[in-house]
C-alpha cells in the first residue's frame, strides 16, 4: 500500500529525513518510535503534504501512485489521513459543519453520494458516541476551548467518520490520561482492517500496549535504524534509544 | 465627456457638483436656506481628500477626478424577508412604497412629506446632529433630490422589517433618509444598495431620531459595482435608554464610504455597530465611525472585521468621544483584518477622546493573513483549498455580528457575509 524508498525531506533549509525507506502492506499497523527530533513529525506532515516540508530526494508511492504529486486534499481523498499531534484550533467553524464538509468534499472527489445534514447527523451521533463524545462538543468551533484529550478524541471521530484507507497517527498518546489513551485506542482498533493501513508513530511504548503493532521500527537521525516485531517495543523501553542509535 | 471636459474635471471634480446646485422655486424658504447653506459649505471645502485627516486613506476628490471607471458588478442577493414592507428607490426617486402599512408605522417619500407635514421636516432635516463642517453632508443638502421620511409613533413596535431598496445606477444622485421613532417605539430597518455603473459621485444622509426608550435595528448589504462611487453619512441622535443596533455587510465599490455619527444623548442610551468588509480586487470601501457619550451610564460597542483581496483596500475608523458629562461610559470597539494579498490594503484607526472620569474604554486593532496552519488541517481533511479559504474567511467576518442581540438582524447579517439571500441561518 506504502512504498517510502530514501526519502529525504528538509525544513527551513535543514535536512531532517535522511534516506528513510518503510514498506506498509494493507492491514498492517506499524509503529514508528524514535526520540525527540529524530524526523517522526516531519515524516507525517511529508506524507500528509504540508507546506514548508520540502522533499529533496527519494519517492513516496501509496497505492501505485506518487503521493507526492497531489494536493493534501487530494491525499485525503484518496484515503490517507494525519492525526494531528497538535489538532489545530479553527474558530468560528463549528465541529460538525468542518466533518461533514470535509466528508462530502472526499465523497465528491470519489463520485460518492453526499451526504445529507439529516442523514449525517445520524452518523456521527453513533461515531461521537463510540468516544464519549456530546454533541454539545460537536456544536462548538472545532478544538476551541478543547482540552488535549478532547482534541484527540476529535482527531479519532474524524478518522472513524471518514475511514481512510492509510491513517498516519502522530503521538496520538501525548497529553492523554490512561482512561483517554485507552477510550482513543479502542476507537482505533475499531478500525483495524484487512484493507485499511495504520503507521503509529510514538515517543512512548506506552500506547504500543492498547494498539498492538504489527511491526517496530526505530526513526533515529532522520532514518529507520531497526525494525522488528512487537518485542522491540518494550526492548526500547528497556534499554532506550541512545543503545539502539549507537548500534546503527 | 469629452477631451477639454475631461481634463477640466480632474482640475475641479467639484465643479460638476456646484454647477447642478441652482435655487428651486417651489421650495419653502426654510429648505431653500438650508440649500444655500449647504451650497455654500460644498463650495468652500470642496470635496474630501487626503490632506483632511478623516478622509486620509479615503482620498474622495482623487477617486472623483479619476474619469476611468472601472465595471465590475458585484453578485449578492438582496435579503429575502417574509412579511417585509418593501420601498424601492431608483433614478432619484421613490417607485415603490407598501400599499398598506402597520398601525404606527407612517412612511411617506420625502417630496410627498413636504408637501404634507412641512412643519415635521423643517424641524428635524439637516438639524439632527448637524454637521456644519462635512463636506458630503453639504453636498447632499444642496442636491437631494428625493427619499423617504419615516415615522414610528410612540409605543408602536413594528415587526415587519422595512426593506428599502436602492439602485444607484445611471447618474450621480443625492438621496435622504429621515427616521424619527417616537418614545418606545420599535422598527427593524433594512437597506439593500445595489448598482452598476453610477456618475461621479452619489450621496446618501440619513438622519435618524431615537426617542426615549426607542429601539432600532438596522441591517445594510451592499452590492455596488465598481462603476458607483457612493458617499454615506448617517446621522443619529439617541435619547435616554433608546438602543441603536446596526449591521453592515460591503463588498466595496469603486469607492464606497459608510460614515456613521451617533451621539448618545440620555442616560441608558446605547449603540451597537457591527461591521464586515470583503472587498474584491481593485475596490474601496470605508466604514468611520464616530460615536458621542454626550451624557452618563451610556454604553457603545464597535466590531468591525475587513478582508482584502488584492489590491483591495478596506479603511476602517473608530472613533469614541466621552464628553465631560458622561461619567460611567461603558465603550468599547475592536478592529480586525485579513490582508489576502501583498498589494492589499487595510487601514485600520482606533481612537479615543475621554474627558470624563470614571469610564471604560477599550480598543483593540488586529491586522493579519489567513492562518496556514488552520488551512492546512482543513486541506488535509479533504476539503479543497478554495472551500477551505471561504470557510475561514466567513467564520472571521462573521464574528463581527457574534454580539448582535437582535436575532434576525443577526441571522440577516451572516447570510448576506455567505452571500445567500436566507433569512434562517443554516443548519
Amino acid at each position: 500500500m506504502l512504498e517510502i524508498k530514501d526519502l529525504h525531506a528538509t525544513v527551513d533549509g535543514r535536512e531532517i529525513l535522511k534516506g528513510l525507506s518503510l514498506s506498509v502492506n494493507a492491514g498492517e499497523v506499524h509503529a514508528i518510535m524514535g526520540p525527540n527530533g529524530s524526523g517522526k513529525s516531519t515524516l507525517s506532515y511529508v506524507l500528509a503534504g504540508r507546506d514548508g516540508y520540502a522533499v529533496t530526494g527519494g519517492s513516496v508511492i501509496y497505492k501505485g501512485e506518487d503521493l507526492l504529486a497531489l494536493t493534501p486534499e487530494a491525499r485525503a481523498a484518496k484515503g490517507v489521513f494525519l492525526a494531528f499531534q497538535y489538532p489545530v484550533e479553527v474558530p468560528g467553524v463549528s465541529t460538525m459543519t468542518f466533518l461533514r464538509t470535509a466528508l462530502n468534499a472526499q465523497h465528491r472527489v470519489r463520485c460518492e453520494k453526499e451526504v445529507d445534514a439529516v442523514q449525517f447527523l445520524k452518523i456521527v451521533r453513533a461515531k461521537a458516541k463510540a468516544l464519549n463524545m456530546n454533541e454539545e462538543m460537536l456544536r462548538r468551533a472545532v478544538n476551541v476551548g478543547f482540552s488535549g484529550g478532547e482534541k484527540k478524541r476529535n482527531e479519532t471521530l474524524q478518522m472513524a467518520l471518514l475511514e481512510p484507507k492509510l491513517a498516519v497517527l502522530d503521538e496520538t498518546d501525548s497529553g492523554l490520561d490512561i482512561d483517554a489513551l485507552k477510550l482513543v485506542a479502542e476507537g482505533v482498533n475499531a478500525l483495524r482492517a484487512p484493507d485499511r493501513a495504520m503507521i503509529v508513530i510514538t515517543h512512548y511504548q506506552r500506547l504500543l500496549d492498547y494498539i498492538v503493532p504489527d511491526r517496530v521500527h526505530v526513526l533515529s537521525g532522520g532514518r529507520i535504524v531497526r525494525s522488528g516485531g512487537p518485542e522491540l517495543a518494550h526492548e526500547l523501553e528497556k534499554t532506550g534509544y541512545e543503545s539502539l542509535a549507537g548500534a546503527a | 465627456m469629452n477631451d477639454v471636459a475631461a481634463k477640466d474635471h480632474v482640475k475641479s471634480p467639484e465643479r460638476v457638483f456646484l454647477n447642478a446646485m441652482h435655487t428651486r422655486g417651489d421650495e419653502p424658504v426654510w429648505l431653500a436656506s438650508l440649500r444655500d447653506a449647504g451650497r455654500t459649505l460644498f463650495a468652500e471645502k470642496g470635496l474630501p481628500g487626503r490632506r483632511v485627516e478623516a478622509w486620509k486613506y479615503s482620498d474622495l476628490r482623487r477617486i472623483v477626478a479619476d474619469a476611468d471607471v472601472s465595471h465590475a458588478a458585484t453578485a449578492a442577493p438582496a435579503p429575502d424577508i417574509k412579511d417585509a414592507l418593501s420601498v424601492r428607490i431608483a433614478d432619484g426617486r421613490v417607485l415603490e412604497t407598501p400599499k398598506s402599512l402597520p398601525a404606527g408605522l407612517s412612511l411617506l417619500p420625502l417630496r410627498d412629506e413636504l408637501l404634507r407635514a412641512p412643519e415635521v421636516l423643517a424641524q428635524n432635516l439637516g438639524r439632527i446632529h448637524p454637521q456644519a463642517d462635512h463636506a458630503v453632508a453639504g453636498l447632499n443638502m444642496a442636491l437631494w433630490e428625493d427619499g423617504l421620511v419615516v415615522r414610528v409613533a410612540a409605543n408602536a413596535r413594528i415587526e415587519a422589517p422595512l426593506h428599502v431598496a436602492f439602485d444607484w445606477s445611471g447618474e450621480s444622485r443625492h438621496m435622504r433618509l429621515l427616521v424619527l421613532l417616537e418614545p418606545n417605539a420599535s422598527l427593524t430597518l433594512i437597506e439593500h444598495h445595489a448598482g452598476e455603473a453610477g456618475g461621479p459621485l452619489s450621496s446618501l444622509v440619513s438622519e435618524l431620531r431615537l426617542a426615549p426608550g426607542a429601539r432600532l435595528a438596522h441591517l445594510r448589504v451592499e452590492a455596488l459595482g465598481t462603476g458607483v462611487r457612493q458617499s454615506t453619512l448617517m446621522l443619529g441622535e439617541i435619547a435616554r435608554d433608546a438602543s441603536f443596533e446596526g449591521a453592515s455587510v460591503s463588498r466595496g465599490a469603486g469607492f464606497a464610504r459608510r460614515e456613521t455619527r451617533l451621539r448618545l444623548d440620555g442616560s441608558g442610551a446605547s449603540a451597537r455597530l457591527n461591521g464586515v468588509q470583503l472587498v474584491g480586487a481593485g475596490r474601496h470601501t470605508d466604514d468611520t465611525v464616530v460615536i458621542t457619550h454626550a451624557a452618563p451610564h451610556c454604553m457603545s460597542r464597535q466590531a468591525y472585521r475587513s478582508v482584502a483581496e488584492e489590491r483591495a483596500r478596506g479603511v476602517m475608523q473608530g472613533r469614541v468621544e466621552v464628553g465631560v458629562g458622561a461619567a460611567g461610559t461603558d465603550a468599547r470597539q475592536g478592529i480586525k483584518g485579513l490582508l489576502l494579498g501583498s498589494r492589499a490594503e487595510i487601514d485600520a484607526k482606533p481612537e479615543l477622546e475621554i474627558l470624563a472620569d470614571d469610564v471604560v474604554c477599550a480598543h483593540g486593532t488586529a491586522i493579519g493573513e489567513l492562518d496556514a496552519a488552520a488551512l492546512f488541517y482543513l486541506r488535509a481533511r479533504g476539503i479543497p483549498e478554495n472551500e477551505a479559504r471561504a470557510l475561514l474567511i466567513e467564520a472571521f467576518l462573521e464574528a463581527a455580528f457574534d454580539d448582535v442581540a437582535d436575532v434576525r438582524l443577526k441571522a440577516l447579517a451572516e447570510a448576506a457575509v455567505r452571500g445567500e439571500t436566507a433569512e434562517e441561518p443554516a443548519p
